[in-house]
């Protein structure tokens, strides 16, 4: 089992007013080997952050099972969690509200390594503090401005090198460059492949935004509605869907070619909002917004797959044929 | 960059700030025109004044922000003099305005058909319930199911997607000649992104508005623009049709942009992404010369010291570039 983690059908429910249940992950099994770049792809409330925090433990999973490095998570406490979670690390959208105002740059990136023990004495913290901003393309210098003082490309890099100050196996990146500008991106995405190459790092990837998935990721999941819909090897998910949804995906987010050759027939509009998690249609999530689906939407889908790992969750998957009678469909 | 007349003129248009005896510039001479059912997309990064832009056309910039300009025309209607009160009227009638949040710009606690009737009834004069049948129409028309009985919903209770629909529905109920929108998607999933720009494209050809959208978000652009102005550090750069700047990009920073931007290209492999060295300059920190040279790969020593005019290079495309007429009238294409 090469695997570094493994998440076995992990399910998260979360009470609401009124008696009622957000069904906000469900059923949800996938894993990410060493080196790789795993990108989870959603839109909000398909339960991609949720999933990422039952991940690192931030929340607890109401069912499920998660592996790291072949150490069941949930069954860790105290001390030991501690330990796991040294090993998987975080970066979040907006290193604005990640990094304290208060901190100077220094210490916010020492903070993991005074927390966790890690710097002998405050000598040798300096020096591994230079080390890391190095390491992520600052002027060490920086370490002695505050946050407000930096550009956002260079916040996400202290949060960053904050993320790596620990030499973490895994780090989970929750939408690591959408608040940045579109040139700083570009920077921001080199960075984290160039570490992935240096320190043999592990990434999950959650984002919206299907060509950052397109630029860095391995393999991707596309989730609806707290299901997996797809997954597979990013050149297969990206270039041939399988998944109405994926296929929808792709279409809003790529402008209509005026003298493209991609063909009109293959784009998938979505109608109307998403269903509510409150109140999940039952079978197939994505049938009430589904321009291919019919009557039989309504139960389980089955799991559809064209080799290489690729699969969709889809009576109707894009490579069939739509189902023959359009007046007939369902929802 | 319209046949037609333009009915959004747009000459020299700055925007100033004085604060603490310091004077920054976020916006400098600005032009552009857009002429009926035009749809004129200004796209650039945090600080390139594109929003601001926006503001000024509409009125909104405040004290202790200045507006100067040679021309802001809509139609007949000189912006610059006409009152306060006037122009309260215009901003209502012949051009509205959408924003990034729609949140923000609703009453929570007033029904959503409420606020559109109310929009009416302000600029119109028109009864009670012929505003609401009116309203009902808009809803209809904008794409909310079952309008009669969502006019009486509150923002809170629609989705995102929903309220910027409600909000276009508002902006629309005059029927101006022009309407401005900020970021219009920024806030909205991207499934529901596409749904809104094509709705934003459907009204302006449905009943000839132009539309002035401002964005930093390229493929949000290619949805709904056919015409764009790139700013950069307060200047437009590079204007022109969009195709020709898709796939042919003059000025070197709109060049690096889209060569920087993550593209949706499955079948390549993954590999490193090009990049603009630096960041783009805070307003109050702009380098002498041309704004981008910096950053430039082209960079010359007049870059360093004299900025570049916004001048046509052939196609319909103006360029503020010291290289780029010399390169153009050369090689012609």
């Amino acid at each position: 089992m090469s695997d570094l983690l493994r998440v076995e059908d992990l399910v998260v429910r979360f009470p609401a007013p009124g008696g009622r249940t957000v069904h906000a992950v469900s059923g949800v099994s996938f894993a990410v080997e060493r080196g790789e770049t795993l990108a989870i792809v959603g839109e909000s409330g398909s339960g991609k952050s949720t999933t990422a925090r039952a991940v690192l433990r931030l929340i607890e999973p109401t069912t499920g099972r998660i592996t790291f490095d072949g150490v069941e998570v949930g069954a860790q406490r105290g001390k030991a969690l501690r330990r796991l979670r040294l090993r998987m690390q975080m970066v979040f959208q907006d290193p604005y509200s990640s990094l304290d105002p208060q901190f100077t740059v220094g210490r916010s990136v020492a903070e993991p390594l005074v927390v966790h023990r890690l710097g002998r004495d405050r000598a040798e913290a300096r020096r591994r503090v230079d080390e890391l901003l190095d390491l992520v393309g600052l002027d060490p210098a920086i370490a002695s401005r505050y946050p407000r003082t930096l550009s956002g490309g260079q916040r996400q890099r202290v949060a960053i090198a904050r993320a790596v100050a620990l030499n973490p196996d895994l780090i989970i990146c929750d939408e690591p460059v959408s608040a940045l500008d579109v040139s700083i991106q570009a920077q921001i995405l080199n960075l984290l492949m160039d570490l992935q190459a240096r320190l043999g790092l592990s990434y999950v990837v959650i984002t919206h935004d299907l060509a950052v998935v397109s630029e860095i990721s391995d393999r991707v999941i596309v989730m609806y509605l707290g299901h997996i819909v797809e997954s597979g090897p990013r050149a297969q998910v990206l270039g041939s869907p399988l998944h109405p949804y994926t296929a929808a995906l792709l279409a809003a987010a790529q402008p209509p070619d005026p003298g493209g050759a991609a063909s009109r027939s293959d784009r998938v509009v979505m109608r109307g909002d998403p269903a509510s998690p409150l109140d999940p249609p039952s079978g197939c999530v994505f049938r009430t917004r589904c321009p291919r689906a019919a009557d039989v939407c309504t139960n389980p889908p089955p799991a559809f797959s064209d080799g290489d790992g690729h699969t969709a969750w889809c009576f109707f998957p894009m490579s069939q044929d739509a189902p023959g009678d359009v007046a007939g469909r369902g929802a | 960059m319209s046949g037609s007349d333009p009915v959004l003129t747009v000459e020299g248009l700055s925007v100033a700030f004085t604060a603490g005896g310091s004077r920054t510039r976020p916006v400098e001479e600005v032009s552009f025109a857009v002429g009926r059912g035009d749809r004129f997309g200004i796209v650039g990064e945090s600080g390139s004044g594109k929003s601001l832009t926006l503001l000024a056309i509409a009125g909104l910039v405040d004290h202790p922000g200045h507006v100067a300009a040679d021309t802001l025309r809509l139609e007949d209607a000189d912006l610059l003099s006409i009152s306060r009160s006037r122009r309260r009227a215009v901003l209502g009638t012949r051009m509205s305005m959408i924003l990034q949040d729609p949140l923000a710009s609703l009453s929570p606690v007033w029904s959503v058909g409420e606020q559109i009737a109310e929009t009416l009834r302000r600029h119109t004069r028109m009864p009670r319930s012929a505003a609401r049948e009116e309203t009902i129409e808009l809803l209809a028309q904008v794409g909310i199911p079952d309008p009669r009985r969502r006019a009486d919903s509150f923002p809170h209770q629609l989705s995102g997607g929903m309220r910027q629909r409600v909000a276009i529905a508002i902006a629309m109920s005059c029927a101006p000649i022009v309407l401005l929108a900020d970021e219009p998607t920024t806030a909205l999933d991207v499934s529901i992104q596409a749904q809104i720009l094509d709705l934003l494209v459907e009204v302006c050809e449905s009943r000839g508005m132009a539309l002035v959208m401002v964005t930093h978000d390229l493929a949000a652009l290619s949805r709904a623009a056919v015409g764009v102005g790139v700013m950069y550090a307060g200047r437009i750069v590079e204007s022109g049709s969009l195709d020709r700047i898709r796939t042919a990009p003059a000025h070197p920073y709109t060049q690096a942009l889209l060569l920087s931007a993550p593209h949706l290209a499955p079948a390549r492999a993954r590999s490193r992404l090009h990049t603009i060295p630096g960041a783009p300059p805070s307003p109050d920190k702009r380098p002498a010369g041309c704004p981008f040279h910096p950053r430039c790969p082209y960079v010359m020593d007049v870059c360093r010291t004299v900025r570049p005019p916004l001048v046509p290079i052939g196609d319909g495309v103006s360029a503020a570039c010291h290289l780029v007429p010399a390169v153009f009238a050369g090689g012609g294409s």
